[in-house]
């Protein structure tokens, strides 16, 4: 089996405030060289926290606990200095909303060109030539045409593909995409995907998709994990999950889909800062029995992949 | 709004602001005397001096004229001084919060409770009046309006997406401060720094009238000044004092004309 490239080790993250509210409970995962892992779940079930406590951006009411190793370093114990040196480098995060993530006063190439000058201390007329033949890659085409522009003059789908481009231009290991097809259409979501897709066959990097877009995870991913409420209640290939879910959850999802009947889950999401005893999915539960609502079910390996359900194991 | 999108009025401002910039640097293109070179005294206004002389002869014209540069100096400088530790200040607070937040907003407030005039009319008593140390004074006393500004701006700044991805690009916080930050503050920033400057001019020139500023330096302020102590009030001679103190407001009115469509013409950032 390969060496994973990162790996969470029940990572568990707390906000402190008028009540405690966990919003990620003892999640462990862990991403290979060149793999795809989509991590998918509804708003608020805690994806982007995850990504946000890998890059070390929680704020300070937050306590982390856990581990994530990167390589072999512990990113928990790193200080901010040494923090800055990885972000960028070797771990790239790509965020929702692409044109609220490019500083409206800057040039595209600045943007772009901006992490060169800073991490590589790269001479001009290089850092011109390397951003020039990089966006070639994201389909500006020629560069010259589009490099001068300000964000506010690119539309939605230029802004992710510069965004794209800003934050994979020194090649980092490991890149998070953030809902990177939130607010795009169809076209866009396709052609955001096939560049994501280069990005990892190309140089072996591994990618961490945070998405509520199953048809999306479907396409690019290798493996996909399903959060609910904090918790990964699922994690499989992601061949394996689409041809037959396991956890109720995952089934309930897939149902949901347009084209396999726009079946609804019952009910809403759980409060994070009160959830449920037992089995944080029983009040929603199909198939519940009195187990479930009184004991927490374990992610347990069945097969070639783990479910966190007793009804699996 | 006229055609280049900037608000009408401000084409006025700019227009005056201008002349007095030109009359700043290139003074003796108005006038055809020197400001030291004497003549008759007390003479009333001719073709030859069309402002007249003062006590000691010189020509009241050239006086204005040269006075000009004096005291935009005075009013630049310390709004220099003043911006850039207000910007500091704000930045710094807005930035990293917490603590330093919570320190340096309590000094803000403890000098922004000091009375200005009055404690530069003490300084001004011990210390030898000269125009830098009025600059210095007038600077460090006039920055926490602004760092006020700057230190909201930029808590609201530092949650926008393009901060967050700086971070993420691991660049370092002077880096994120320096040059994503501060470039969206310019339109803040910016018409403070216009009304610093002619708050600045006004303090000068109500020092000097009161006789505490540099009487050496001849700025519009030290003008009124003399022609109040001179007999220049006596003697009705109104084209010694009168001109000054136009000019002073006129100077004021075009700066911060300026500001104020600063002000308006701006978009805020959009946070989300």
């Amino acid at each position: 089996m390969k060496r994973p490239v990162i790996e969470l080790d029940n990572l568990s993250v707390t906000f402190h405030g008028d009540c405690d509210l966990r919003a990620v409970n003892q999640v462990s995962l862990s991403v290979t060289r060149g793999e795809v892992l989509a991590l998918v779940g509804e708003t608020g079930c805690g994806k982007s926290v995850i990504a946000h406590a890998i890059m070390g951006l929680l704020p300070k009411e937050a306590s982390v606990d856990g581990s994530i190793r990167f390589n072999d370093m512990e990113l928990l114990s790193l200080s901010e200095r040494e923090l800055a040196d990885i972000r960028g480098e070797k771990i790239a995060i790509i965020f929702q909303n692409p044109s609220l993530s490019l500083n409206p006063v800057y040039t595209v190439e600045h943007q772009i060109s901006e992490s060169l000058y800073i991490h590589r201390k790269t001479r001009k007329e290089l850092a011109e030539k390397c951003t020039k033949n990089y966006v070639l890659k994201f389909g500006f085409n020629p560069p010259e045409t589009y490099l001068p522009l300000y964000p506010s003059q690119c539309s939605g789908g230029m802004n992710q593909r510069i965004l794209i481009a800003a934050s994979t231009i020194l090649s980092p290991e490991i890149v998070i995409a953030d809902e990177p097809t939130k607010g795009l259409d169809r076209e866009r979501v396709n052609e955001t995907g096939e560049i994501l897709r280069n990005l990892v066959s190309e140089k072996g990097r591994s990618l961490i998709l945070i998405t509520h877009d199953l048809e999306f995870a479907r396409r690019i991913s290798d493996r996909i994990a399903i959060m609910y409420s904090g918790e990964i209640v699922e994690t499989a290939s992601a061949e394996e999950f689409f041809a037959e879910p396991k956890h109720p959850y995952s089934k309930g999802l897939l149902n949901s889909l347009p084209e396999n009947g726009f079946v609804p889950i019952k009910g809403s999401s759980p409060s994070l800062t009160r959830p449920p005893d037992g089995c944080r999915f029983h009040p929603r539960c199909m198939y519940m029995n009195e187990q479930c609502a009184e004991e927490h079910p374990d992610l347990k390996p069945t097969g070639n992949r783990k479910v966190r359900c007793f009804l699996c194991h | 709004m006229n055609k280049k999108g900037l608000p009408s009025l401000n084409r006025y401002g700019i227009i005056l602001l201008f002349v007095f910039l030109c009359m700043a640097l290139i003074p003796s293109f108005f006038s055809q005397y020197d400001p030291d070179e004497r003549f008759m005294a007390y003479e009333d206004p001719s073709s030859k001096h069309l402002l007249g002389t003062n006590d000691i002869g010189n020509d009241i014209f050239t006086e204005l004229i040269y006075g000009t540069r004096i005291s935009l100096t005075v009013g630049f400088a310390s709004a220099i001084i003043a911006t850039f530790i207000g910007l500091v200040i704000g930045l710094t607070s807005g930035y990293y919060r917490g603590n330093v937040d919570e320190i340096l907003m309590g000094f803000t407030d403890v000098v922004l409770m000091i009375p200005k005039i009055p404690l530069i009319i003490i300084l001004a008593a011990f210390l030898r009046p000269g125009i830098w140390i009025l600059i210095l004074v007038l600077g460090v006393l006039s920055w926490e309006s602004i760092a006020r500004v700057v230190r909201s701006k930029t808590l609201q700044i530092r949650e926008t997406g393009f901060v967050m991805s700086a971070r993420c690009m691991g660049f370092s916080p002077f880096h994120i401060m320096s040059s994503d930050i501060i470039p969206n503050l310019t339109h803040v920033v910016a018409p403070k720094f216009m009304l610093a400057t002619a708050a600045a001019m006004i303090s000068e020139a109500s020092l000097s009238f009161i006789g505490l500023g540099d009487p050496s330096v001849k700025s519009w302020g030290v003008m009124i000044s003399f022609a109040f102590t001179k007999g220049g009030f006596i003697r009705e001679m109104w084209w010694w004092y009168l001109p000054p103190g136009i000019c002073i407001t006129l100077a004021v009115i075009s700066i911060a004309l300026i500001g104020f469509s600063f002000e308006k013409g701006k978009q805020t950032v959009k946070i989300e």
